[in-house]
C-alpha cells in the first residue's frame, strides 16, 4: 500500500495555492447562506431573520472557525 | 423573501464547478472526477431511499412549475433530478464534502482514515444544523417522518449527514489517496476485480475508480444499519412529532405516533403558508 502524494515536489505550491482557494470558496458559499438567511422568512422557532444569522454563527461555530483555521495555516504555507 | 429553488440550483452548481476545478489540482483530474461520480453515486442511492422511504420529500414546493402536480405534486420544481431528489441535493454534498476531506487531510495529515472522516463529518454536521431549518422554512423539501425536531429539522437528519462523510471519506481515502484496500472485502473484491485489492497501487486509475464505487455499495448496508439505529433510539426517547406526515411515499410503521399522547399538545411542524400554494 502506498500513499499517493498530492502532486510532486514542482506542483506543490500549485498544489497548495488550489487548497487556499478550494477553502476560500467554502468561506464564501458560508457567507452566501448566512446572507440567505439574513434574507428569507425566520426559522421555525424564530421571530425574526436576524435570530437566523445569529443562531447560524453560533451553531456553525465548528465549520467557519476549522475554515478560517486551515486557511490561516495554508496562508503561512504560501508565504513560507 | 423565498429564496427560490433555481437560485439554490444555480448557486450549488456554480460552488461544485469551483470545487471540482480545484479538486483536480489537488488531488488529479482523474481522482477528482472519482470523487464527484462516488458523491452522486453514493448521495443519490441514499437521498432516493430515503425518500421512498417517507423520511422526507421534495415535492413540497414549486407546484407553480412546469410539471408541478402532474405526475407527482410538486414534481419539477427544481432544474434537474436524479429520479426523486434533485441533482442539487448531490452536487450540494459533494461542493461541501472535498473540501472538507482537503481540510481534514491538511490538518490531520497522515493520521488513520476514520478518525479524519470523523473530523470532516462533523464539521459538515455543524453547517447543516444551520442550512436545514431554512430549507424548511422555504420548502426545498419537507420532513415527514416522527423524531425529535428542532427548528423544523429531525435530529436523524443530522446522525445521517455525519455518517455519510464518515462512510464515504475513510472509503475514499483508503482507495483513492492511499490506494490499499478492506480486509473483509478482499474475497469478494479477489473474486470480481480478478486482483488482490489488498495493494491497489499497481492498478490503473479506471479500475481503482471502479473498485471505490464497488466499496461504496458495500458499505451502504452498514450505512443504513447505523443511520437505523441510532435515529430508531432517539425517535423512541424524545419524538415530539405527531403525524400526518403527509409524504407522497407514505411510510409504514408509523402508527404509533399518528396521535399524540393525552395532554400532549402536537407542535407546529409545516411552515405558515407563505405562498398559498399548498399547507
Amino acid at each position: 500500500m502506498r500513499e499517493k502524494k498530492d502532486g510532486n515536489a514542482s506542483q506543490m505550491p500549485e498544489v497548495t495555492r488550489a487548497k487556499f482557494r478550494m477553502a476560500f470558496w467554502l468561506l464564501l458559499f458560508f457567507l452566501i447562506t448566512l446572507l440567505w438567511a439574513y434574507l428569507t422568512f425566520p426559522f421555525l422557532g424564530f421571530s425574526s431573520s436576524t435570530q437566523n444569522v445569529f443562531h447560524g454563527i453560533m451553531v456553525a461555530s465548528p465549520f467557519w472557525i476549522t475554515v478560517i483555521a486551515v486557511l490561516l495555516t495554508l496562508h503561512r504555507k504560501m508565504r513560507g | 423573501m423565498r429564496i427560490e429553488s433555481w437560485q439554490y440550483d444555480l448557486v450549488f452548481f456554480f460552488f461544485a464547478f469551483l470545487m471540482l476545478r480545484e479538486g483536480r489540482k489537488i488531488y488529479g483530474r482523474q481522482e477528482a472526477s472519482i470523487f464527484l461520480w462516488g458523491s452522486l453515486l453514493w448521495t443519490g442511492i441514499i437521498e432516493n431511499v430515503n425518500t421512498i422511504l417517507g423520511a422526507y420529500d421534495y415535492f413540497a414546493y414549486a407546484n407553480y412549475y412546469s410539471f408541478g402536480g402532474k405526475l407527482i405534486q410538486g414534481y419539477g420544481g427544481w432544474i434537474s433530478w436524479i429520479v426523486f431528489v434533485p441533482a442539487a441535493a448531490c452536487i450540494g454534498w459533494f461542493l461541501l464534502s472535498l473540501p472538507a476531506f482537503m481540510i481534514s487531510g491538511e490538518l490531520l495529515g497522515k493520521r488513520n482514515i476514520w478518525l479524519k472522516s470523523t473530523f470532516a463529518a462533523s464539521m459538515l454536521v455543524s453547517w447543516d444544523v444551520f442550512y436545514d431549518p431554512m430549507a424548511v422554512v422555504n420548502e426545498w423539501w419537507r420532513w415527514t417522518a416522527p423524531g425529535f425536531y428542532w427548528h423544523g429539522v429531525p435530529i436523524g437528519n443530522w446522525i445521517g449527514w455525519f455518517f455519510l462523510l464518515f462512510f464515504f471519506g475513510a472509503i475514499y481515502e483508503r482507495t483513492v489517496v492511499q490506494r490499499g484496500g478492506f480486509r473483509w472485502l478482499s474475497g469478494a473484491e479477489r473474486l470480481l476485480f480478478r486482483a488482490n485489492t489488498l495493494d491497489l497501487s499497481d492498478m490503473d486509475i479506471y479500475r481503482v475508480g471502479r473498485v471505490f464505487y464497488f466499496r461504496l455499495i458495500a458499505y451502504l448496508p452498514a450505512f443504513f444499519l447505523c443511520c437505523f439505529l441510532v435515529s430508531a433510539v432517539s425517535t423512541s426517547l424524545w419524538n415530539n412529532r405527531w403525524g400526518p406526515f403527509n409524504s407522497v411515499f407514505p411510510a409504514v410503521g408509523q402508527e404509533q405516533y399518528m396521535t399524540p399522547p393525552e395532554g400532549v399538545i402536537p407542535q407546529q411542524h409545516t411552515p405558515v403558508n407563505r405562498i398559498g400554494h399548498h399547507n
